[in-house]
């Protein structure tokens, strides 16, 4: 052991300092300093590796324990020892939730509240955010951050407010009740996202449009909303996300006409008692229509994100 | 430019919009008004016979009145009931707070609790009743679930109050008595650890959400002979005898280790009971749905080998803690004769029976108590008539949710060594102190 040269010297032995290449020198260091480039990058890229799966764990941890809970009978999962075996899967909780009227009322509620209020917020939001992004006139920015006050205000100081405005049009516990309270709340939000949007398409685009003939409609519909697509995309599944998820406002305006999902979600747990695996299996009917669109316009939502969500 | 050149058109039109903004900002403003004629309350005192119609708010803990109560309603009055709406309790807050802050008459007849009864009583959301409006034979700390600071708020529907069950199979094969709860803490104690071995423990408990944490200390406190609040309102929870319960719940789990570590995560009393029910566990202090769940063909215990008796004492012979449930008035009812019917009649004997016999929970009235029909078929009613000798108490408050936080997080602390029981009960009566400050000005 003793006259065997380590690598280091072995190297310095061949070499005359001052007279090697850059590369060769580099290597020198790589070498001296005990591991090459190409290691360190794989170590980096394995440490990244690493710290994105746990990273995933600690984000998907509740959604698995949520799935589990729903196929798994509570008394296997609360014991003293987890019974998971394959042999107790069973979906009968999703067949007794999708046979139960109770609960397939809520469901189909948020589904129209969501799909409708998205539908009016995309339309009135693309037309007022194409006009804020395209047309300059006076008091276009306070317009723009005047909208946004309303997301600053808690919504628990306009619950009270809301439910009388509600109750005196004869709203309360109406499905339209829900839908225009919620336009109200989301659309300022997809407004100030789509500007963003709408001011990213290069004008000459639509000037040459117009060049060729279009009218304002025209360019609108030909040329700015195909351009904006992927922005609109992901603006209109955070509209849905945020109307399809309301609980406290639905839970305020609503008494059992109008309950929405996770209203009813939430009713699984009582003063005495909590059915684990009927809120369960509701949290996880609940997320899936969202997973879906999102993994559906996960390119449109992505490149939407980071083309011009941030801008205002 | 098209808009510069119809600068001129546009103003007005601008003009034009504003004003029309400020219009519908003056029409919602009008909506919001409360004095619509929706608000119109009506009175209590009344001397005609109550009629007409009421809707009813309740949460979704009993069936029995919307099965044959509001039936046999109808037909005693001659009152309507409109609606019976039930909603999840933890739902029904916001939505009684929503409503009451918006002075709505949709509902007559509001459910109610200790803390509810506290904290919408104190805002003048609930109507106050006379004692003439009170059946005599109500059992006291029933009537104090509908009470806050000596005014009556409703009725009781229901009592909920906690006894001890116990496991009489493992208690024999552990060589105790399975015929007799333990008559103090020390025996208690010994026999929680004669009967914990393995993954077998002596007590289980349901700690694990704030409502928890807070009714397991004020358990151990009244135990002890202690009190949370002096008659002012004044936070006394941290005496020494609050500093002795809670050291007695935190030996159970760091020094005799007879307390199943899991009673941290438990965190309402149907899994509790679920637990004992499983045959793994000696002894639970639970309400009387635990009965129910301990006799199921599910269970591994039964009606033989289900022991149930007086919660052993510290200080004291017994104690325990309050859960019960009632209707009161909402303040803005415009018919509040018919709604004192409706909880005058949930109180009358064939309800309260209906009540026992159909759901396990224990009557609101003495007379149903003293009945040989009802403890034949609920036998822990035994246990709770018993029971009512001793120091039952709730302490619902107006600032509950607040304090059940604050305490949880300390008495947590305490249960797993974090700080001592005295330290964690000072920091808790400083907080309760500041919450008593702030909701009772006056």
């Amino acid at each position: 052991m003793g006259e065997a040269q380590s690598p280091v010297s072995a190297v310095s032995a061949r070499s005359e300092p001052g007279r090697e290449a850059p590369g060769t020198q580099r290597k020198h260091r790589e070498i001296s300093s005990g591991i090459s480039r190409n290691a360190k990058r794989r170590l980096v890229a394995w440490v990244c590796g690493v710290l994105v799966v746990l990273l995933m764990v600690f984000f998907l941890a509740p959604f698995i324990w949520m799935i589990a809970y729903s196929l798994y009978p509570s008394a296997a999962l609360q014991g003293s020892t987890l019974d998971m075996g394959f042999a107790n899967i069973t979906f009968d909780s999703y067949s007794r939730l999708l046979s139960d009227s109770s609960f397939l009322v809520p469901m189909a509620n948020s589904a129209i509240v969501g799909l409708s209020t998205t539908i009016i917020c995309m339309t009135i939001g693309a037309a007022s955010a194409y006009a804020i992004a395209r047309f300059k006139f006076r008091g276009r920015q306070p317009l723009l951050l005047s909208m946004m006050t309303v997301q600053a205000i808690p919504v628990i100081v306009l619950a009270v407010p809301l439910f009388i405005l509600l109750r005196s049009v004869g709203l309360y516990d109406q499905l339209f009740g829900l839908i225009i309270t919620y336009t109200a709340f989301i659309l300022p939000l997809v407004i100030w996202m789509l500007v963003g949007f709408f001011e990213d398409i290069p004008p000459s685009l639509e000037r040459a449009a117009r060049i060729d003939g279009c009218n304002r409609l025209q360019i609108m519909y030909k040329i700015a909303f195909p351009l904006a697509a992927p922005g609109m995309a992901a603006t209109a599944i955070l509209a849905f996300i945020t109307s399809w998820s309301d609980f406290f406002l639905a839970k305020v305006l609503t008494i059992s006409t109008a309950t929405t999902l996770p209203v009813r979600t939430a009713a699984f747990q009582g003063l005495f008692a909590m059915d684990y695996t009927s809120a369960a299996t509701a949290g996880v009917i609940t997320a899936v229509p969202v997973l879906i669109l999102t993994l559906i316009a996960q390119k449109w939502i992505i490149s939407g994100l980071t083309e011009g969500a941030v801008k205002g | 430019m098209e808009t510069s050149r119809a600068t001129n058109k546009a103003l007005s039109r601008r003009n034009l919009f504003q004003l029309g903004g400020i219009a519908a900002g003056a029409l919602t403003l009008a909506g919001c008004s409360t004095t619509s004629p929706q608000t119109t309350s009506g009175t209590l005192q009344s001397s005609g016979k109550p009629s007409g119609q009421i809707s009813i708010l309740d949460d979704n803990t009993n069936m029995v009145f919307k099965n044959s109560t509001i039936k046999a309603f109808e037909q005693k009055t001659g009152i309507k009931v409109a609606t019976y709406q039930q909603g999840n309790f933890n739902d029904l807050h916001d939505k009684m707070a929503t409503m009451f802050a918006a002075q709505d008459s949709s509902f007559d007849v509001v459910m109610t609790w200790a803390g509810w009864s506290a904290e919408f009583g104190q805002a003048g959301w609930l109507e106050e009743l006379t004692k003439s409006d009170v059946p005599t034979d109500l059992i006291q700390p029933a009537l104090d679930a509908v009470s806050w600071r000596g005014k009556i708020y409703g009725l009781p529907k229901f009592v909920s109050v906690q006894t001890m069950f116990w496991n009489k199979d493992l208690y024999t094969k552990a060589g105790a008595d399975p015929a007799a709860a333990p008559a103090n803490w020390d025996e208690f104690v010994q026999t929680a650890k004669k009967l914990t071995s393995g993954d077998q423990f002596g007590y289980a408990c349901d700690m694990g959400n704030p409502a928890g944490a807070y009714q397991n200390f004020l358990r151990m406190l009244l135990l002890s002979g202690g009190q949370m609040y002096d008659a002012d309102y004044n936070p006394t929870f941290a005496s020494d005898a609050g500093v002795e319960g809670l050291t007695k719940l935190v030996e159970l789990l760091q020094v005799h280790k007879v307390m199943d570590p899991s009673s941290l995560q438990i965190t309402n009393a149907s899994d509790l009971a679920d637990l004992f029910a499983r045959g793994k566990t000696g002894s639970v202090f639970n309400w009387p749905f635990q009965f129910a769940v301990a006799t199921a063909s599910t269970s591994k215990l039964t009606k033989d080998t289900l022991g149930n008796g007086l919660i052993p004492g510290i200080s004291v012979r017994s104690a325990s803690i309050d859960g019960s449930e009632g209707f009161a008035i909402n303040k803005y009812s415009k018919n509040k004769q018919a709604a004192l019917a409706w909880l005058q009649f949930v109180t009358t004997g064939d309800v309260q029976m209906q009540i026992v016999e159909k759901e396990g929970w224990f009557p609101v009235s003495k007379t149903v108590l003293n009945d040989p029909a009802a403890i034949a078929a609920l036998p822990v009613l035994t246990t709770y008539k018993e029971s009512t000798k001793y120091v039952t108490k709730r302490y619902g408050t107006p600032w509950d949710n607040e304090f059940d936080l604050a305490l949880s997080v300390q008495v947590i602390n305490a249960m797993n060594g974090k700080t001592s029981p005295k330290d964690a009960l000072t920091t808790a009566q400083k907080t309760a102190q500041d919450l008593v400050k702030k909701y009772l000005k006056s």
